[in-house]
């Protein structure tokens, strides 16, 4: 099982390794360009990332562009569902205009900054990931 | 790449990326079209001008500006608690993103490029008039000091973060700008508040729940 970990605050992106390293291995992109290159490159390997955990506030792209452009990605191409990537978007900014937004591409989980470890791993036994 | 990011989000940000590094003045649809490896053409089907640019170089730059106030708004933080937010908001992001600041900096240069003054001072007003709400609720709710000035306040702060952006890019981002700033605003605060008691006891309070 693959994660992508899309954080640029070091503090934040070392606990989501910590966590997430237990159920398996994981990508990581400090901005949004970044996370997109590592989604495409997966996906043209025939692969898929299980859960993408997704900061808003990041340099270059933020989440909610990032967000977009891979919900875009995955109706153009017409991924089966397994192919298609769980997204919890993780933010300080609350549930502010831009989260709104971003629940208009659709993702499966708001994490709020900063986050409680039981949270996300009650989420990752929601979403089956505890492999 | 081409597939998943839009040619329009990548011109904007190697904007960003051409005024980093070499100031507003060089920036040119030219050169975003060499670094992008297209045509000036294609540019330009994007955006009009290198003034449109710009605009959406700005448009980025303060595009968190809203959410991190309904942020605040949100979480009901106490007035110095969102002081402490707001500029940490910036602060971080700034320093997670140092191309970035050369918009902080290249602010005033854009104010003369014909369309974009508006643009600038809509940014700076915002920020300024929301750092002057805080202080004016600080005062209401008897925690700042009713004879300072809001806008005063609200200016050193701006004040501060520009000068400490401006020192982090020419010490060739040396230090930490977010701990930095952290520390300047503790001695902005501790020379507005009523009681300095009271502010250690929402500082001990807000690190706790950290």
């Amino acid at each position: 099982m693959r994660f992508l970990i899309v954080e640029d605050d070091l503090v934040s992106r070392r606990l989501l390794e910590k966590i997430l390293g237990q159920y398996g291995n994981y990508d990581l992109a400090t901005n949004g360009l970044e996370a997109l290159e590592l989604y495409q490159a997966q996906q043209e390997k025939g692969e898929s990332y299980a859960l993408i955990c997704l900061d808003v506030m990041m340099p270059k792209l933020d989440g909610v562009r990032v967000l977009k452009a891979i919900r875009d990605y995955e109706e153009k191409f017409n991924l089966e569902a397994d192919r298609k990537a769980k997204v919890i978007l993780i933010t300080a900014l609350g549930e502010s205009q831009i989260v709104r937004e971003a629940s208009a591409h659709g993702y499966d989980a708001y994490l709020p900054k900063p986050f409680d470890m039981t949270v996300l791993t009650d989420l990752l036994k929601q979403f089956d990931l505890l492999a | 790449m081409q597939v998943m990011v839009h040619r329009r989000e990548r011109i904007v940000i190697t904007a960003i990326d051409v005024i980093n590094e070499l100031g507003v003045q060089a920036l040119s649809t030219k050169r975003i079209a060499q670094m992008e490896g297209v045509s000036e053409s294609t540019v330009f089907k994007h955006f009009a001008s290198k003034n449109a640019i710009l605009h959406a170089v700005l448009d980025t730059y303060g595009q968190f500006d809203s959410d991190i106030i309904e942020s605040i708004q949100l979480k009901e933080l106490a007035c110095i608690d969102s002081l402490f937010y707001y500029t940490e908001a910036y602060t971080q992001y700034y320093e997670n993103y140092p191309a970035i600041t050369a918009i902080t900096q290249g602010m005033d240069e854009m104010r003369y490029i014909d369309g974009l003054a508006p643009v600038v001072d809509a940014i700076k007003s915002k920020r300024r008039c929301f750092l002057m709400a805080l202080i004016e609720r600080g005062q209401k709710e008897g925690v700042i000091k009713p004879e300072v000035l809001p806008e005063v306040v609200a200016d050193i702060i701006v004040g501060m973060v520009l000068a400490s952006v401006g020192r982090w890019r020419s010490e060739s981002f040396g230090f930490g700008l977010n701990r930095f700033c952290k520390v300047a605003l503790q001695v902005i605060v501790d020379g507005i508040v009523i009681n300095p008691l009271q502010q250690d006891v929402c500082a001990a309070v807000t690190k706790n729940e950290r």
